[in-house]
């Protein structure tokens, strides 16, 4: 290939990224060489580049969602649901009511007239007054049993949330370069994309629904990240950079749920030699 | 592609299919638009599209409809006579970096806007991206080259 002031372009960043042959790479410094202003351009450049916002997410999935032959059914299901809990709560409240009524006696008759009729059947008949104990314990338990399906969501995104922090190996300064990591980056380095990594991840990557941090070790992911295999698509407030990456990957895997069950399935033979490029290997 | 997997591509490529259209169109109703049309044709396509090769068929099709979205904007624009606005950028200290962004990519031409997003947000790779903007790879080396020099001038203020 003759490299011209005409066609260089085509080749600049393939130079600068390092995809030319070692034969090529020469031919092109020597016509560098040739030309100094070229030259110039090729060495002070700079790789901007530009990262997604996170927070730009589309409006409603739900809008985009198909639900062909389901839908009517969990209609029909949720308003049973609805109607079930309605009335459940009506039982519920209604028991409540009458408890709280009770204990005051025959002068709450008079004072509260929307429970006298079920407390004057409670006082002629002992065994509904039973029965409605029975009830309330019933309906105790109901909430009590309720209660911790409610503190279950909450729990879980705690522990979401905190994952991300867990890990031992992350760097005290993770947070400080998220924070004040500008969007835009200039650097001297080349950034790497690793098109196999991330087309993986790409495909089968991000479950929302499941919380797991990867069965990688640390040696496993510090090599996968090294060459920053995964793009900052995957990472929108973090770069990877050689100096965080383990940290942000252990984060990075946190906050997407990402689980890379074909990666864990990998031994790290293979896995280094899937995904690991030659110049690293030989570290 | 089954339903279920349909359902997937919403999920995996909603937001990011969003994000690329509203990085490209600068208004969000329109990248709205955009995706939402998109996955109307990929349902009504979903028996024949590979779940595998809908990504890229997500990707080339949101590039198109943004292409017919710039095309509309340039004849309404011939059609009120108006002149492209030519805003000059200055940029401030303590600049959001959004805007900063946003006022980067303003300065590419719509071409190497998409080549920048695909490349930056999704990370093709050269051929896939020639593969879906249906240029030569070699177009987009050269376009994507000339754009980070674009970008370089006006993040540093020197061009190299």
């Amino acid at each position: 290939m003759k490299y011209t002031r005409e066609n260089y372009e085509e080749f600049a960043l393939d130079y600068l990224e390092g995809s030319l042959t070692p034969e090529e790479s020469e031919m092109f410094e020597t016509f560098l060489l040739l030309h100094p202003d070229i030259k110039a351009e090729i060495e002070e450049f700079k790789w901007v580049t530009v990262k997604p916002n996170p927070e730009l997410q589309f409006p409603d999935h739900t809008r985009l969602l198909k639900n062909p032959g389901g839908s009517l059914v969990s209609m029909r299901y949720s308003k049973w649901m609805g109607i079930a809990a309605a009335i459940m709560l009506l039982l519920v409240s209604g028991v409540l009511l009458w408890k709280t009524a009770l204990p005051t006696g025959e002068t709450s008759v008079v004072v509260n007239e929307p429970v006298e009729q079920p407390e004057s059947e409670a006082m002629e008949n002992p065994a509904t007054e039973i029965e409605t104990d029975d009830l309330t314990v019933d309906a105790k338990e109901t909430i009590a049993a309720s209660e911790p399906d409610a503190r279950v969501s909450p729990r879980t995104n705690d522990l979401a949330q905190k994952e991300p922090e867990t890990p031992n190996h992350r760097r005290p300064d993770v947070n400080l370069l998220q924070n004040e990591m500008s969007e835009v980056l200039v650097q001297n380095e080349v950034p790497k994309y690793h098109d196999s990594v991330t087309d993986l991840i790409s495909t089968q990557a991000i479950s929302r629904e499941a919380v797991s941090v990867p069965m990688l070790d640390d040696q496993a992911i510090s090599y996968l990240v090294y060459e920053r295999p995964i793009h900052e698509k995957y990472l929108p407030e973090i770069y990877l950079n050689d100096q965080e990456e383990k940290g942000s990957v252990a984060r990075f895997f946190a906050k997407t749920n990402f689980i890379p069950s074909v990666l864990a399935d990998l031994d790290k033979e293979e896995l280094k030699e899937k995904f690991i490029p030659e110049s690293f290997q030989s570290r | 592609m089954k339903a279920t997997e349909y359902n997937q591509c919403v999920q995996l490529y909603a937001d990011r299919l969003y994000r690329f259209a509203h990085s490209q169109l600068s208004d969000g109703m329109e990248a709205e638009d955009v995706v939402q049309l998109v996955f109307e044709r990929l349902w009504k396509r979903h028996g024949s599209v590979d779940f595998k090769a809908a990504k890229s068929y997500l990707f080339t099709s949101v590039n198109r409809a943004c292409i017919d979205v710039f095309r509309k904007r340039k004849t309404q624009r011939q059609a009120a006579e108006e002149m492209p606005a030519t805003e000059s950028m200055t940029f401030r200290d303590g600049l959001e970096d959004r805007q900063l962004i946003e006022e980067m990519l303003k300065k590419l031409n719509d071409r190497q806007k998409t080549l920048i997003l695909l490349r930056d947000y999704e990370g093709y790779s050269y051929k896939e991206i020639a593969k879906l903007t249906e240029l030569t790879e070699s177009q987009v080396k050269i376009n994507l080259f000339r754009a980070r020099k674009k970008l370089q001038f006006f993040l540093t203020g020197s061009y190299s």
